[in-house]
């Protein structure tokens, strides 16, 4: 299955300690209950794209402000994000 | 095990410890209650489980969860609940599964009666349940058969990993008579169970899934074939019939079970009247011995069918004889059982006259 | 970097065929991860329902039975009686467990049947089209009500866990749900818990879980979990209705 990993650069200190999200992105049905139950708002659908189900995939948009808490991997029905920090 | 007077039920209930059951999932009613009575009493002493259901439905899923787990398992019951467990049934049929269910047939439609009949031939020998399948049906006549082909049952059963059927009736299950029950040998050559959901962890991660949901039709019609063959195999080779008396006679009576015992009686009472009678008597309803009548088609000059029902196993017959001689019929239903005499009367009609 | 949420080895890699933002899913993990984290996957039997659900089987890493619609209470009966050490569970619907199975869910629960039931109560049968289910709530329309629940005549919504709570046997009853993160953590306890009761042999245990339709609610998958914590709730109170060790 492919993965998307959407950890920034590691070039700085505040980059290094932000958490590691990675979507099973193929496995995403675009429902969006990640994007709702995150606590810091920092997920959407790209829009500009689909995947190989046909749907828009939910990204990070903003990993500097995540906070590792996993609450949009546990709300997805699908399994599709691991969460490291 | 020396021979013992016993119970039709009884017997079989017994036949079925002796042969390794150690699981009996049921539900009470006329004319089987012996098998259940007998089961809870004895299968615990040999570290067995005895469950009495909430009902026949759920009796038959807990036989399908138990024959999924690998066990040897039986349920029993008696007409009305046949026709509740058909559903499990198919289930089972179509999971591929082996277990043995008795049927002590009693006189329906409906509610019916509890007295003997033998009118569920049709529902034990075309499948009974929806889809293609086929239940292997075992008819006793005597009790010793009854414990025989109840183990027979068994062995069958996980040979070809589908239900057997001992199917018989009210008047069986209530005789008594000597039965011996030697100690039992699993047929040689019986596969694994490595299909039984134990755990994964007994079949090195591998899973073991019981089904019978195939959404694509392409896969569902493989299904269904491969279990034909097996069928088709079963019709080759476990096909069982006696044929008594058959050589010289011209009128050959066909009947399984009860009625062919009666047969026997009317038989005895012909042979001293002069009159040439024998028997056909099918001891597998399904696979049907159609392979039993040519030669006997070649020398008899007509069949009598007797059954307690309104002319079931009739059916089969036709298509075993296939026109090339003339058949009759002769049944009592609603719980009655024909006596030699009627049998015998029917016989001096068919050959003309009381001497013939 | 240490894991702090990956894809439980409860589960196997078949995606779901469940609808976008079906709850589902989510309780599908909640099992996994329970019977993951009690080291018994190896040991565990699952057994499957008609419905929406049937093919758990392909979803839990573990050994599974089909069974016929309701009767997957009398299907697990009979795995467990075989193989009591193995940890059996059915996972059902609303329709399998509270109209279809009725008789088979009771009295698996009166005989305090050593085994764990997972029970999604959506509100309405989801596989066939969104027909009426005994769970739908008064004034719900579905296919077959299409006015909505008419409390005279096509009933109110039958409450499981408080029926079954009735009964000496069980030893667990609870009703959870995945609306939220903090809900979703309790089910996840209760869940565990269930399964737990039944590794010490202490009989059966029923965690209702309530669950979303989207597609037949005819909501998003976001709004569905606002009905759930609106509509639902009121209507089956959250809580743990029978816990022989006492707890609540």
């Amino acid at each position: 299955m492919p993965t998307t990993t959407l950890s920034p650069p590691a070039s700085s200190a505040r980059e290094r300690s932000a958490p590691e999200v990675i979507f099973a992105e193929d496995l995403c049905k675009g429902c969006e209950l990640c994007i709702t139950i995150c606590p810091t708002k920092i997920l959407k659908l790209d829009t500009t794209r689909v995947n190989s189900r046909g749907y828009h995939p939910a990204i990070v948009y903003n990993l500097m402000e995540c906070s590792g808490c996993a609450s949009c991997a546990k709300i997805c029905p699908d399994s599709v994000i691991t969460v490291r920090r | 095990m020396a021979r013992k007077l016993m119970k039709g039920n009884e017997a079989i209930a017994a036949a079925a410890i002796n042969a390794g059951c150690r699981h009996f999932f049921g539900y009470p009613i006329t004319p089987q209650n012996e098998i259940p009575e007998y089961m809870s009493r004895e299968l615990p002493k040999v570290g067995g489980v005895y469950l009495q259901a909430e009902s026949e439905v759920a009796a038959i899923n807990m036989v399908y969860g138990a024959a999924g787990a690998g066990a040897r398992v039986l349920t029993s019951s008696s007409s009305p609940g046949i026709s509740l467990m058909q559903e499990g049934i198919s289930y089972i049929a179509g999971a591929e599964l082996p277990c043995v269910l008795v049927n002590i047939m009693r006189a329906g439609p409906g509610l019916g009666g509890v007295q003997p009949a033998q009118a569920d031939y049709f529902q034990a020998t075309r499948g009974g349940g929806h889809g293609d399948y086929h239940v292997v049906v075992l008819a006793p006549a005597n009790l010793q058969e009854a414990a025989d082909l109840t183990q027979l049952a068994f062995d069958l059963a996980d040979k070809y990993r589908n239900p057997v059927m001992v199917l018989a009736d009210g008047m069986i299950g209530q005789l008594m008579e000597p039965v011996e029950l030697s100690p039992y040998h699993p047929a040689a050559g019986l596969p694994p169970k490595d299909w039984a959901t134990t755990g994964t962890a007994q079949s090195g991660g591998r899973r073991r899934i019981i089904n019978s949901l195939y959404l694509y039709p392409d896969q569902l019609e493989q299904h269904i074939r491969a279990i034909f063959a097996k069928y088709a195999e079963i019709e080759r080779t476990e096909v069982r019939y006696e044929l008594h008396q058959c050589d010289d006679a011209e009128v050959v009576i066909v009947a399984y079970g009860t009625t062919s015992r009666i047969a026997r009686s009317a038989i005895e009472k012909c042979r001293r009247l002069g009159l040439r009678v024998g028997l056909l008597r099918p001891i597998t309803l399904y696979p049907f011995p159609f392979a039993a009548f040519p030669p006997v088609i070649e020398r008899a000059k007509m069949f009598l069918v007797v059954e307690m029902s309104m002319g079931q196993m009739l059916d089969d017959v036709k298509i075993a004889v296939a026109g090339r001689k003339p058949i009759s019929f002769y049944g009592r239903t609603g719980g009655i059982v024909p006596t030699p005499e009627e049998v015998v009367k029917q016989v001096q009609a068919l050959l003309g006259g009381p001497g013939a | 970097m240490k894991t702090v949420y990956e894809k439980s080895p409860g589960l196997t890699d078949v995606p779901m065929h469940y609808c976008p933002g079906c709850t589902h899913g989510i309780i599908h993990k909640l099992v996994a991860e329970s019977l993951a984290e009690l080291g018994v996957l190896g040991r565990t039997v699952a057994v499957a329902p008609v419905g929406c659900a049937v093919f758990a089987y392909d979803y839990f890493n573990c050994d599974a039975q089909e069974a016929a619609h309701g009767r997957a209470p009398a299907v697990a009966t009979g795995i467990k009686r075989v193989h009591p050490d193995n940890i059996v569970f059915t996972y059902q619907g609303d329709g399998d467990l509270a109209s279809i199975g009725m008789a088979e869910i009771v009295h698996a629960a009166m005989r305090g049947e050593n085994i764990t039931v997972v029970f999604v109560n959506n509100a309405i049968y989801g596989m066939t089209g969104g027909q009426m289910a005994p769970t739908t709530l008064v004034g719900q329309p579905t296919t077959t009500s299409p006015l909505g629940r008419n409390r005279l005549g096509q009933g109110a919504p039958l409450r499981i866990c408080e029926m079954l709570a009735t009964i000496d046997a069980t030893a667990y009853i609870a009703r959870v749900s995945v609306h939220s993160i903090p809900r979703l953590n309790v089910a996840k306890r209760a869940i565990k818990k269930a399964f737990q009761l039944q590794v010490e042999n202490k009989g059966f245990s029923l965690v209702e879980v309530l669950s979303t339709c989207p597609t037949n609610w005819g909501l998003s998958p976001v709004d569905s979990l606002r009905w759930v914590e609106q509509n639902m709730i009121p209507a089956y109170p959250l809580g743990v209705y029978k816990d022989i060790e006492g707890g609540t």
